[in-house]
């Protein structure tokens, strides 16, 4: 296990009556890409904050390399943040705003242009250094802001939604250079966004948080594939959610009740009668003309939607859900009005069991 | 039928923009007549300056001379420009201050320094006059300075904050998470951000000093005297010409002030795009 | 759930203290020595009784409050509310289709025309204000025109009566009016104009039922930004009235200079000053945003 470079300790935040981080435990290991997902208003930026120093934990504890920094200024902690708009200065040019950090530290001039352009040249940026930031495009505003953080060497870079202003390729592309820039620098990434698809796409590590509370921390794989709450189900891919109740515990598999049949979950540790959460991901659901042993969800097909490599079939229960299915290519599709049975590899199937993610609709 | 309708539509269109310039020509000449005026009788060979009595630059050449008109000049100038300096830096810092700054009484503050623009300044002149008065303090170029400020500090306030709405808070962020203090962040950062509203509330403030009238003459001791104060107390006997010589060069270096001031804008904007 | 006392006050560092008080002290002390001290000495000022030769008497009284309705002291009063007023509409009526006027124009052509409608102020008004002189009195350059024109055969008389004095505050503070309106109406979003002319109405119509509404905050501030200077002028009305127009300001600055009845001048100038804070307060209620003096 890699040394841990941050680490918040039971961290409470209140604006007023807001509760907006509630009793955070995280662990931040050093050289890892951690990313802080959910939506907005979660509380994810208020994290990232209180690392950099703008804002104060309410109660509990925030250390930096073991050391806390309830005390110390923003100017005075080893991080360097990427803002959300860049906040780039509008007075400076590119090669000024980016030398800002070493002029403050009063490095020697030479130092500070080799250093300058060495950064510029990491991030694609050599010739721009008399330009002025408004002439600048997005994606170069935000290399410029990357540039400028990362000349301090600081232990930990945070991001906070750095490509949200981005337009859908450029971010692409942004994303692929931010991971690859990570990886060879070996700097811990702290990077906070609402997007799941960029967090799958760069981070070692997830943490979903929602209402100020992390839900799950875990490998982009895992928390796809094993999801530990309804939350993240549905916050990350596309989930069939089932809320089911326990009926017959079998040798092979459990069978477990829902509005109009039933579905099967591997063996496990259940009592008759419990209720369990099932979440079912479209591409790993099949359907077939007849009933299969241990499922029993009927449907008709009521919509069939073409997104280009893959087809996506709605299927609707007697009880109104609407079930998704992915197909691809070469997979045989079914026509609209068909009454289909749908089924799935039993191990596929993720039980939720926390009580607070289930809802009485059984 | 249509085609008809639509000409007597362009026609109506043509008399209603003629009829617009045309009012807004009277209305210029209703501003600018006055300012002729001023600038023609200067030139007026009379002493009291009521009737055109015939062309002479005289007022000008005794302008130069007359030493007691250069002195209020002087004044009026040094009150202008050290109450300009004093609102300047002040209320350039408390408008900053007091953009993030929480703290119990702030409402009444920021209420209060808006007060000299929103009652009339009599009111604030008469109030100043009688503190300095109670608590046994001299009047003097001194006095009339501190009345100046107070009176100026709203509107750097004003210019200020509204540079300060168009700024991105996070760039101060991004200072102090770059290593500045919250000294050298105001310095580098936040006041380069609002210089263009520093500057033109202290270019209104300057020329707001430049002809006051009314808590001058309240705060000002016997020998002190500003351009207004000799203008407002020559009235009745008929103003010399001198007065409109020196209302006019004044005119012309603000014109030229302006003038550069543009200029000089223009050019930066060139030099930006290109 | 923890309790609720863990929101106490948001924890500040002491050297982000420092820099708050560096950055907020200045203005608060000032305003606190230049405006509260002074306004409370104004009104402790009010209840004071006068003595002989302009001595003041520091025993209570209402006898200043008292005097302001002695008829020859409300007499000005009413009338300098008038005359206030009557600039005030005038200003929004001349002033109004002026803005209007500027705002569409192209962003070029109004920053002309604004530039222009500034200039006039650089020059020192009191000089300005004997340029009215020049022009009004009745061998002036206005009565001239008109006898050489042949519309009067008699000088009119336009000098030291309420004539002047109107037209004096009318030219100081019409950019006033201006200002605060043409940013309302050139903030306006034009689109709205032209749906309102796409569903039927006419421009007329338009007018009263969009444009109006809309830019009647602008309106707000113009009227409060005449207004209060207007009523509390009395240098325009010493020089174009001619002594015999009085105003509050003239009759305020009387107690100071000829009659130096200090208690009553007090008085007087905490009725204005009451007066003027009434018509914020009751403008800000009507729905006219203070913000937009700003402007």
């Amino acid at each position: 296990m890699a040394k841990t470079i941050v680490s918040m300790l039971n961290v409470d935040k209140w604006y007023g009556e807001n509760h907006i981080v509630k009793n955070m435990n995280l662990d931040i290991s050093e050289g890892e890409f951690l990313t802080l997902l959910g939506p907005s208003g979660c509380g994810k930026t208020t994290m990232l904050r209180m690392v950099s120093g703008f804002e104060q934990p309410s109660a509990g504890t925030i250390k930096v390399e073991n050391e806390s920094v309830e005390k110390k200024e923003p100017y005075q902690r080893n991080v360097n943040t990427v803002f959300q708009n860049y906040a780039l200065f509008p007075n400076m040019n590119v090669y000024d705003n980016v030398a800002y950090g070493l002029k403050i530290k009063k490095v020697p001039k030479a130092e500070i242009k080799k250093r300058v352009t060495e950064m510029l040249k990491l991030v694609q940026l050599e010739g721009f250094e008399k330009r002025r930031i408004s002439q600048m495009s997005g994606g170069q505003k935000q290399r410029i802001a990357l540039a400028r953080a990362l000349i301090n060497h600081p232990k930990v870079l945070l991001l906070d939604e750095p490509l949200g202003a981005l337009d859908l390729k450029l971010r692409k592309q942004m994303q692929i250079e931010l991971k690859q820039l990570q990886k060879r620098l070996g700097i811990t990434f702290v990077y906070v966004t609402h997007d799941q698809e960029e967090a799958l796409t760069m981070s070692d590590r997830i943490a979903i948080i929602n209402e100020g509370v992390m839900e799950q921390i875990d490998t982009p794989k895992n928390i796809y594939e094993h999801p530990k709450t309804r939350f993240v189900a549905e916050f990350i891919g596309e989930s069939n959610i089932f809320d089911t109740v326990v009926k017959n515990i079998l040798e092979d598999k459990v069978e477990l009740a829902i509005a109009e049949g039933h579905i099967a979950v591997p063996r496990g540790e259940y009592t008759v009668g419990e209720k369990v959460t099932v979440s079912v991901r479209p591409e790993v659901m099949s359907f077939s003309r007849e009933r299969i042993s241990g499922f029993s969800v009927k449907g008709v097909v009521k919509d069939i939607i073409y997104v280009g490599n893959f087809v996506k079939m709605i299927v609707e229960m007697s009880n109104g859900q609407e079930i998704k299915i992915t197909r691809f290519d070469s997979m045989e599709l079914s026509d609209l009005g068909d009454v289909v049975y749908l089924n799935w590899p039993l191990e596929k199937g993720v039980v939720i069991r926390m009580e607070d993610s289930f809802e009485d609709t059984v | 039928m249509e085609r008809e309708d639509s000409k007597s539509r362009a026609r109506r269109k043509k008399v209603w923009h003629g009829m617009s310039w045309l009012y807004a020509i009277v209305i210029y000449l209703f501003l600018y007549i006055p300012v002729f005026v001023m600038i023609i009788y200067s030139f007026n060979d009379s002493r009291n300056n009521m009737v055109w009595q015939g062309f002479t630059t005289k007022y000008y050449a005794k302008l130069f001379s007359d030493s007691g008109l250069w002195e209020i000049f002087g004044n009026t100038l040094l009150i202008a420009v050290v109450s300009t300096l004093f609102a300047t830096v002040i209320g350039t810092l408390g408008a900053v201050g007091f953009k993030k700054a929480r703290f119990k009484g702030k409402g009444l503050i920021t209420y209060s320094v808006y007060f000299p623009i929103v009652v009339p300044e009599i009111v604030l002149a008469v109030a100043t006059l009688m503190m300095f008065s109670l608590s046994d303090v001299k009047l003097s170029m001194g006095t009339m300075i501190l009345g100046n400020i107070t009176l100026l500090l709203p509107y750097i306030f004003i210019t200020v904050n509204s540079r300060l709405a168009g700024m991105d808070p996070s760039i101060e962020e991004a200072s102090l998470d770059l290593g500045a203090n919250r000294f050298h962040t105001f310095i580098n950062i936040t006041l380069p951000a609002v210089l263009p509203g520093v500057i033109s509330g202290a270019f209104m403030g300057f020329s707001l000093a430049l002809e006051n009238l009314v808590i001058s003459s309240f705060l000002a001791d016997a020998s002190t005297t500003n351009l207004s104060m000799r203008v407002y107390s020559m009235v009745k006997k008929g103003v010399s010409p001198e007065i409109n010589a020196l209302s006019t060069l004044i005119f012309l270096v603000f014109l030229l002030m302006m003038a550069v001031y543009g200029i000089t804008n223009i050019v930066r904007n060139k030099v930006k795009l290109n | 759930m923890k309790k609720k006392n863990s929101e106490e006050k948001e924890k500040i560092s002491i050297a982000k203290r420092i820099s708050q008080i560096a950055l907020c002290g200045p203005v608060t002390i000032w305003s606190v020595l230049f405006i509260y001290v002074p306004m409370a000495l104004l009104l402790f000022m009010s209840f004071m009784t006068k003595g002989p030769l302009g001595i003041i008497k520091y025993e209570f009284t209402l006898e200043n409050y008292k005097a302001i309705f002695d008829s020859v002291y409300f007499n000005v009063i009413k009338e300098s509310v008038l005359v206030a007023l009557i600039t005030t509409v005038l200003s929004v009526l001349m002033g109004y289709p002026f803005a209007y006027f500027m705002a569409m124009k192209k962003k070029k052509i109004s920053g002309i025309l604004m530039i222009l409608l500034m200039i006039p102020f650089w020059t020192n008004e009191l000089v300005i204000v004997y340029s009215f002189v020049i022009l009004l009195n009745n061998s002036g350059l206005v009565n001239t025109f008109l006898q050489v024109v042949g519309i009067t055969k008699e000088p009119l008389s336009m000098l030291y009566n309420n004539f002047a004095v109107i037209a004096g505050m009318l030219y100081m503070l019409l950019p006033f009016a201006v200002l605060p309106m043409y940013s309302s109406i050139e903030k306006l979003d034009k689109g709205l104009l032209e749906a309102s002319k796409d569903l039927g109405a006419g421009p007329v119509k338009t007018f009263f039922k969009i444009t109006l509404p809309l830019t009647a905050p602008g309106i707000f501030a113009g009227v409060i930004l005449v207004f209060i200077p207007t009523i509390g002028y009395y240098q325009i009305t010493d020089m174009l009235g001619g002594g015999t127009q009085m105003m509050i300001g003239n009759l305020i600055n009387n107690q100071f200079s000829i009659s130096r009845n200090w208690p009553f001048g007090a008085a007087l100038s905490m009725l204005l000053a009451v007066l003027i804070l009434v018509m914020l307060f009751i403008c800000q209620k009507i729905g006219g945003n203070l913000d937009d003096l700003a402007a």
